[in-house]
């Protein structure tokens, strides 16, 4: 135990007495000294990546991803030139050279401690990058993914702006081609679609090396390809219709106040974007996502005014609605007077607008229990209490001061 | 201005405060954005609020014993606070419900509030501030969750209020329309005028 | 500890349910007018339903305003301008049967009337007994039910018990068992009216109360008494309540405000209808049937009128009778309705000189201001006519 101890002791002695020669501040240096190191050799930028790369394998296997992943930290953000631990005076650095006539010299200035907890705090802030909550409302289609979210108007056009617009991502992918030198090149593949949520709107795929840039460009690109759509009464289409692109069919179907977007949810975003909000669209075929958008923009497009449908077919166009007890109101007149007698053969509104294709109804099917011998007993046992809820609410209603 | 009144309002604002623990992000950005408007209700409001930080450490915010009025209530849904936390929206707009998977279970929760708290982490819009009293009165806040196109009391899958509160709310609307603070429209009904006139008078009717 | 609480909880719904009780049996302030003889012969005379009808007016957009509805959806379609033609009549059908006035009846009494009595059934039971006829398709005073007393008497139903048991069997939409809440107590009541929801209070009086019951009677009255004195007479315009309003204030002589309001909107002829309606009812000796035919000559009835107007989108196609239209549409008048204007001025004048008018004054100079504007109209008129060169039929 002894001997250890003296053992440790003489070493730290002549680790001391090394020192004394390697570090002589007052005597010149005889021996020669090779100060390199990897970590004064080496760019910051390499040796940042010494701790925080991944490997070649490990990124195949998708590591380094995620929350957990380290990431650089800039030790040169928050530090000055001329501030450092001792808080020194140095005249011409930090400070004047004179102040008035008297010369400043070299000095100590008080102790601050603030400073370099600052630094550290900078740092520790730094280094674990944490994604902002989102508002359940701004969420997009699924998780934390693009497709679905608002990446806010398009920008600036020389002190232009387009604060009434907003962009919304469909479609962010990975895109590969093959180069003659480079081999497998990637890139990103983002279509947006951007409107003013008042008829005007227009969509644009853009490909790009990086997320950030391909997001900006067809942005701007979008807004660079605005179509104007005419609403019906600011809110819908004016009349069912049909629309195709290649193998993807919509149906979409004009609907009252109140009724909602019911369809795809990349229709969905683009109705939100150019101000459709009564909707219900129906799509047969391939469901791909750049033809869903052309479809329907094509089909928005193609719609005709009631006055031109009116003098297509020389045929009055009312629309009555229920909620105004079948109230007719006269939408479209044809300019010149139909022939005296009737024998125009009127038409069905909807097979019209449809251009003669017919919705492909499914019949329900009803689920497999309802045949069952248990399904029936269930029904019988709740039979008593079907009104229930009602008559507690009715007694609970005259309860009242 | 009295001084009961000051004392209520920054009590508003404090409750605000503490259940806006329960609201979303958004909401509060907004608050605080709004907070530096500077005209004159809003100011007294975050002159509440200023008050409200000593207090929210006392009582606990997920405590719902206590029995607010229902005037207080309704002078709350007119006050700058509540336009602060809600803006223009209805109540519910904001509200998103948590729930595993692609699709919401059918039904909400059957209660967010359990032995006179807060029993879960995303109560629904109406549980989690409790300055929103649903009475027969308080027509303000009912027809927020009235369709004004059918009419009826919007469904618990749209506005996301639990299962009790929900039905707390048909109690109120029936109330309300009953006791004539919320109109509606009643069905036509036709009369047959020989009914009280008799037969003979058909002719003149 | 629970035990108490709950007693404590059954202990408040007992005072309240005692509240409750207060309340139902505290009716509402009764009305300071009511019809004092029976007004039915009066109201189904067929002038007066002419007239009544005329002062209602119709406005289409008033009539099918937007309701709540289970399915809201709209129905677009392809029609021929003789569908249109006839589809435009149909709705102006529905909107007159849309505007059917409620009977007016007297208050009916309640009177016992004993089938039999059998002394050998007293105490069968502790509970009375009621009998409903349900056969399908009867009306609801065809209706019988009788009831069975503990003391073995078997007798017709009062009239509370046979509207209970009809609205058991064969509800209607609206009704509800119970008197509602906005009926019954005096401060909700007056809450509505303040609030000027007339229409909607009516409405729901209708359903509730059937013609001959006294709430139905006492509701009505408090709600035009309220009317003529908030003066807010255009909310009932184009509804059906409109007619029965005319038809109260000018039974119990009070048409002055209704007039002034009349004629304040330009609604000359319906004022001389009200007028001759206060007339015809009090028995006054003076001649109106002239100026009525006289006007009937000038002006069309307001179904008429509805119709036309639909009709008017077929006109726009045919652009032959474009200035003279344009001029009628910017004056809003015609020169019928100029002439229609100075016949009825004669009368009203005649009427405000006359002993029956109570507000003289107001009358006079809402009578000078309309005449200033009519001329001024007319001068307008004229002057277009001659710029045009339309020449005066």
């Amino acid at each position: 135990m002894a001997r250890l101890l003296f053992q440790t002791l003489s070493l730290s002695i002549l680790k001391n007495d090394k020192i004394w020669l390697v570090h002589p501040t007052h005597m010149l240096p005889y021996t020669s000294l090779r100060n390199t190191s990897f970590f004064n050799r080496l760019p910051a930028e390499d040796i940042w990546r010494g701790v925080t790369a991944v490997s070649n394998a490990g990124k195949k296997r998708g590591r380094g991803k995620g929350s957990g992943k380290k990431v650089a930290k800039d030790l040169n953000r928050g530090q000055t030139i001329g501030f450092g631990k001792k808080s020194c005076l140095w005249p011409g650095l930090n400070s004047p050279v004179f102040r008035g006539n008297e010369l400043i010299h070299q000095q100590k200035t008080v102790e601050g401690t603030d400073r370099e907890y600052g630094i550290n705090k900078l740092r520790d802030s730094m280094g674990n990058f944490r994604l902002m909550k989102l508002n359940p409302i701004d969420r997009g289609w699924s998780g934390s993914k693009m497709p679905g979210r608002s990446i806010g108007p398009p920008d600036t056009v020389s002190e232009e702006e387009f604060t009434s617009f907003d962009t919304r991502v469909l479609e962010n992918k990975i895109v590969f081609i093959m180069k003659g030198n480079m081999g497998r090149k990637r890139r990103y593949s983002v279509l947006s679609v951007t409107g003013n949520g008042n008829g005007l709107a227009g969509f644009a795929t853009v490909k790009a090396p990086e997320v950030r840039t391909a997001l900006r460009m067809s942005k701007n690109r979008a807004a660079q390809k605005l179509i104007n759509i005419s609403l019906c009464e600011n809110r819908t289409i004016y009349h069912d219709f049909f629309t195709a692109f290649g193998k993807t069919k919509i149906y979409c179907f004009q609907k009252p106040d109140g009724y909602g977007l019911i369809c795809h949810r990349a229709i969905k975003t683009i109705c939100k974007v150019i101000g459709i909000k009564d909707l219900h669209a129906k799509i047969e075929g391939s469901t791909n996502l750049q033809h869903i958008v052309k479809a329907f923009f094509i089909g928005l497009m193609r719609q005709k005014s009631f006055q031109n449908i009116a003098t297509e077919t020389d045929l009055n166009i009312v629309q009555q609605q229920k909620s105004k007890i079948g109230y007719t109101e006269v939408k479209g007149i044809p300019l010149s007077k139909p022939a005296p007698f009737s024998n125009i053969q009127v038409i069905d509104y909807m097979h019209y607008t449809l251009g003669n294709k017919i919705v492909l109804k499914k019949k329900e099917v009803s689920p497999f229990y309802i045949y069952t011998k248990g399904h029936e007993l269930k029904q019988i046992k709740n039979e008593r209490f079907r009104n229930q809820i009602n008559v507690r609410l009715n007694k609970l209603v005259k309860l009242y001061v | 201005m009295l001084p009961i009144v000051r004392v209520l309002y920054s009590g508003l604002a404090s409750a605000t405060r503490s259940s806006r623990g329960a609201l979303h992000t958004a909401s509060v950005v907004r608050c605080k954005a709004e907070a530096e408007a500077t005209d004159e209700k809003s100011s007294e409001a975050t002159e509440g609020e200023g008050d409200g930080d000593q207090v929210s450490s006392g009582p606990d915010p997920k405590d719902r014993t206590k029995n607010i009025p229902v005037e207080t209530s309704m002078r709350y849904l007119k006050s700058a606070a509540y336009k602060q936390t809600y803006g223009e929206d209805f109540v519910w707009t904001q509200y998103r419900r948590n729930h595993k998977g692609m699709f919401a279970p059918r039904k909400t929760r059957k209660t967010c509030i359990r032995q006179g708290r807060i029993a879960t982490g995303n109560p629904c819009p109406i549980c989690r501030d409790e300055y929103l009293v649903l009475d027969y009165r308080n027509t303000e806040l009912l027809e927020q969750f009235i369709s004004p196109h059918s009419g009826d009391v919007l469904s618990y899958s749209q506005t996301g209020l639990c299962q009790k509160t929900h039905f707390r709310l048909m109690v109120a609307v029936q109330q309300a329309r009953d006791s004539g603070f919320l109109t509606y429209d009643v069905p036509f009904r036709e009369y047959d005028y020989n009914e009280y006139y008799g037969q003979n008078e058909k002719q003149k009717a | 500890m629970h035990l108490l609480r709950q007693l404590r909880q059954v202990n408040g719904l007992r005072s309240l349910r005692q509240a409750t009780r207060q309340v139902a049996t505290g009716p509402t302030k009764p009305a300071t007018l009511q019809y004092e003889r029976d007004p039915q012969p009066l109201f189904t005379d067929a002038e007066t339903q002419r007239l009544l009808q005329s002062m209602t007016q119709l406005n289409l957009d008033r009539v099918f305003r937007k309701r709540t509805v289970p399915d809201n959806s709209v129905e677009t379609k392809f029609m021929t301008d003789e569908q249109l033609d006839s589809e435009f009549q149909q709705m102006v059908e529905r909107a007159k049967q849309r505007l059917q006035m409620p009977p007016i009846v007297t208050i009916k009494k309640d009177e016992e009337r004993i089938i039999a009595k059998d002394p050998a059934l007293k105490d069968f039971a502790s509970t009375k007994y009621v009998f409903t006829d349900i056969t399908f398709g009867l009306r609801q005073s065809e209706r019988k039910v009788v009831v069975r007393e503990t003391d073995g008497t078997l007798a017709y139903a009062t009239l509370e018990t046979t509207k209970r048991m009809n609205q058991l069997y064969f509800p209607l939409e609206g009704r509800q068992s119970y008197n509602p809440r906005m009926f019954l107590l005096e401060e909700l009541f007056a809450k509505c009216l303040a609030e000027h929801k007339y229409e909607f209070v009516l409405d729901r009086l209708l359903v509730q109360y059937e013609p001959h019951e006294p709430e139905f009677h006492n509701i009505s009255a408090r709600v035009f008494e309220h009317l003529n004195e908030s003066k807010q007479f255009d909310l009932l315009r184009s509804t059906r309540h409109f007619g029965p309003m005319a038809f109260f204030y000018a039974w119990h002589r009070c048409i002055d405000d209704l007039l002034y309001d009349m004629i304040r909107r330009d609604y000359l002829s319906n004022a001389v209808e009200l007028i001759a309606l206060s007339y015809k009812i009090h028995k006054v000796p003076v001649e109106y049937l002239p100026t009525l035919a006289q006007l009937d000559a000038l002006q069309i009835t307001p179904a008429q009128r509805a119709l036309a107007e639909l009709r008017s989108v077929f006109r726009n196609r045919e652009e032959n009778q474009g200035i003279e239209q344009e001029i009628h549409t910017a004056i809003g008048k015609t020169e019928q309705d100029f002439a229609a204007d100075e016949v009825s001025l004669k009368f009203i004048e005649q009427y405000i000189a006359s002993e029956h008018a109570l507000k003289k004054v107001q009358l006079e100079l809402a009578v000078q201001t309309l005449k200033e504007v009519n001329r001024e109209k007319l001068l307008l008129f004229q002057g277009l006519k001659k710029a045009h060169g339309v020449q005066a039929s």
